[in-house]
Formats: structure tokens, C-alpha cells, sequence
């Protein structure tokens, strides 16, 4: 044991916005990541809720100045701001100036912390979602099959791997079995699955209707 | 409450006869882990009172916000402009000074493997030196206001139950183990063998409550 590992926020190597706090100093007791948004306008914080973590969540604008939505709110954020929200209330952020840098802290009250499964499942899903770009949907699957052996409840992984599988033409019994899981794990991913394109090829399948009903 | 705002330097500063700090995780309602800002006004102040987290245990992130400190870490120095972050392990001594005026450091911790518990410390902490100069009436005095406005936090309640006893009033000091064992079983795990509850602990109204045997 060191005692202790230190870094300036800057020096953590960037995954796209995300500053991987957490993962690189090597805390367990909590969840802990910056954002940053290089430009004005951009995303700071991607609207979401934590219902499925069960996390509550602080953000610190440590940088720049932000503009929070909350529960439908507009919330002027400079630096030394602090948001505290309900894991089930909608929240996201927008950078309204260049250079804007947001830290955010989770856990759930009254449970051990976990490390959530789209923080290490991170890696995979990059490489994944890259072939993906490229429309190598059958390399893309088979990233995603290879890392659902060593995460087999990331709910994220098995609908991205629906979706892959819906592109490179795979039997329909294949994609609705890992949409089913996906939404098993996360009932958010039906409404997510009711509008996403990728689903075009077996959308008027009976057993992808089955599971998501019919496109709005 | 679905959300709670607040700019840092609008929380009002505590302290107990040291060092002052923000009570952020109080002051916004946060129950999932703790979270403090301590500020430096003058270059040379210390912002972090020299101690470990070996009792939790907890782990603590430090980052700073504004300024400049410098950190002692289990005997090493660390430079930490504002943006530096700090992870430190429960057992590792640390203190950290302010290099700079208005130096302000964020200060989060929670516990790996463990639950973490809100108990209060917070609010109790102005009251410590009193405690600690052997002031029991004063202390209790004192601490009964902030557990009757607080009763979620059972630290608060169960430190004036030790204050009551240690003043040799009992009626009071169960009055306020009960409130604190009430809310967290670990208060009555504590008080099993807490020498400050030792004049109550033939009082049978005591051993009920603590189920003795």
C-alpha cells in the first residue's frame, strides 16, 4: 500500500468528455468522474436519471460555468456551484463556456458501492461502437459477445449487441434474446428501443414486438 | 426533495476551535457519502487538521478547488495547485496547508466494502471542545438543541447521552440513548461498553435498552 495516489484532474487521460477519476486513483467507496466540455454549448452532463443505479448524485462545477436542467429547472451553475439530485429525478448540463469542467460523485445511501457496469464496461464498448462506425456490425458483435463473458449482467453491452446483430442481418431469435436481457436488466432500454433505427431490419418481427410494442 | 442547489461559498462555515469548513453533505441533504469544503484565507494556515480515517475505516479524495495547498501524506510532501486530486487511504496521516490566500479544498469520503453512515459528526463537532475540556453540563446543553433539530442523526443524540451521564443527570442521558439507538443499532452496539455511560449501566432502564446479557 502507497498511502496514498494523487493527479491533476488534466493529467487523467481523457475518455471523449469523461475524466476517469475514480478508475485511476483507485477509489472503492464511491463513485467519482469528471466532465469537460472543450466549447460553449456543448454537452457537459448527458440528460439522464440514475434509477437503475439507485445512485444520488452531486455535481461540483470546478471549471467554467454550466447551465443545469433539473427536474425540468434551469439552474445557472458558475464555478463553486453545487447540484445535488434523486437518483430518479432528470437531470443534464450544458457548458456555457469553453473549458467547462464538472465533477460528479455517486452512491447509493445505505448500500455498499459497486462500480457501475458502464464504467467497466467502457473499453469494450468503445472498440465496439468504433467497428460499429464502420459498419463492421459482425466484428462489433463479436467485441461485445467476448467482453459479455466477463459482464454478463451489463444491460448496456447485451442492447448494443442486439442492435449489431439486428444490422448484420443475424436470425431474429438472436437479436430478441439480447434485447430481452438488455431490458430485463434495464427497463429503460424499451422506450430506447421503440425509436433506434438499428432495429429497422426485424422491427415488424412478432417476437421484437413482442418486447417493445410498436415504434411511436 | 428531488434536488438541492447552493453555491459553495454561501453555505455558512462551522468549526470546532481549529480549522473551519462547509458542511456540503449536511447542508444539501446527501445521505450516500460525506462531502466538505475547508477553506484557507492566508497562505501559511493549515486547511486539513493532521489525522487518519483508520477508524471508519474511510477512504478520502481531496481535490482542490481554488489556490494552492501543499500536503503531508505519511511524512512525504506534495505540491497540489487547484485541479490536483488527492486519493488517500484510511490508515495514512495527512495535513494539508494553504500555499496560497483563499485556498479551497473539496473533501469527499465514503467507505470501500461498507456502508456509509451519515451519523452527524458535522454537527457535533462545535461542541467537542467542550467535551473535551470536561465541560459535560455545557456540552449536553449544547448538543441537545442540534439532536432535537436533527433527530436523523444519531451521533448527535448519542454523544449528549454520554455528556448527561458524564454530568450525572441519568434520566436525560437515557432520554437520548434512546433517541439515538432508535435510529442506528450501531449506538447500541457502542454503548455496550462506552466508559462515558459507565454511571448508568446498573440502571436497569439501561440494560433494557441496551440488552445486556
Amino acid at each position: 500500500m502507497t498511502g496514498f495516489t494523487a493527479a491533476h484532474l488534466h493529467e487523467i487521460p481523457l475518455r471523449d468528455r469523461w475524466i476517469p477519476i475514480r478508475d485511476h486513483l483507485g477509489i472503492g467507496a464511491f463513485g467519482v468522474n469528471a466532465y469537460t466540455a472543450a466549447k460553449a454549448g456543448e454537452a457537459v452532463i448527458s440528460e439522464h436519471v440514475e434509477t437503475v443505479s439507485g445512485h444520488e448524485e452531486l455535481y461540483v462545477v470546478v471549471e467554467g460555468h454550466a447551465t443545469f436542467t433539473v427536474d425540468g429547472d434551469e439552474i445557472d451553475a458558475p464555478t463553486g456551484t453545487l447540484v445535488f439530485v434523486e437518483p430518479g429525478t432528470r437531470r443534464g448540463a450544458v457548458a456555457t463556456e469553453d473549458g467547462t469542467t464538472v465533477l460528479v460523485t455517486g452512491a447509493t445511501p445505505g448500500e455498499v458501492f459497486e462500480v457501475s457496469a458502464w464504467e467497466e464496461t467502457w473499453q469494450p464498448n468503445q472498440a465496439a461502437m468504433k467497428l460499429y462506425r464502420e459498419q463492421r456490425y459482425d466484428e462489433a458483435s463479436g467485441v461485445l459477445r467476448d467482453a459479455l463473458k466477463t459482464y454478463p449482467n451489463a444491460a448496456q453491452l447485451h442492447y448494443n449487441l442486439a442492435c449489431f446483430d439486428s444490422l448484420a442481418g443475424a436470425d431474429v431469435a438472436t437479436v430478441a434474446e439480447s434485447l430481452r436481457r438488455a431490458i430485463e436488466l434495464n427497463p429503460g432500454f424499451r422506450e430506447f428501443a421503440q425509436s433506434d433505427s438499428d432495429f429497422e431490419p426485424v422491427r415488424k418481427e412478432s417476437a421484437i414486438q413482442e418486447l417493445v410494442g410498436e415504434a411511436r | 426533495m428531488s434536488y438541492a442547489v447552493a453555491r459553495i461559498e454561501d453555505i455558512p462555515e462551522i468549526t470546532d476551535g481549529r480549522e473551519p469548513w462547509r458542511p456540503v453533505r449536511h447542508h444539501l441533504g446527501i445521505k450516500a457519502f460525506g462531502v466538505n469544503v475547508w477553506t484557507a484565507k492566508t497562505a501559511g494556515d493549515r486547511i486539513i487538521n493532521e489525522h487518519d480515517e483508520a477508524d471508519g475505516p474511510d477512504e478520502e479524495l481531496y481535490l482542490v478547488l481554488s489556490g494552492r495547498a501543499r500536503f503531508e501524506l505519511g511524512g512525504e510532501q506534495l505540491d497540489a495547485p487547484t485541479g490536483t486530486l488527492v486519493f488517500v487511504q484510511p490508515e495514512t496521516r495527512r495535513t494539508a496547508y494553504a500555499e496560497e490566500p483563499d485556498t479551497s479544498l473539496l473533501a469527499l469520503g465514503g467507505r470501500r466494502g461498507g456502508v456509509y453512515d451519515p451519523g452527524g459528526w458535522e454537527l457535533w463537532a462545535p461542541v467537542n471542545p467542550l467535551y473535551q475540556a470536561g465541560e459535560y453540563a455545557k456540552a449536553a446543553e449544547h448538543g441537545r438543541a442540534i439532536a432535537d433539530a436533527n433527530p436523523a442523526y444519531w451521533a448527535v443524540a448519542y454523544n449528549v447521552a454520554c455528556c448527561e451521564a458524564l454530568a450525572g443527570r441519568p434520566a436525560e442521558a437515557l432520554v437520548y440513548l434512546r433517541k439515538a439507538i432508535d435510529t442506528a443499532d450501531q449506538a447500541r452496539e457502542l454503548a455496550k461498553d462506552d466508559s462515558d455511560l459507565e454511571s448508568l449501566r446498573e440502571d436497569p432502564a439501561f440494560k433494557e435498552l441496551v440488552g445486556e446479557g
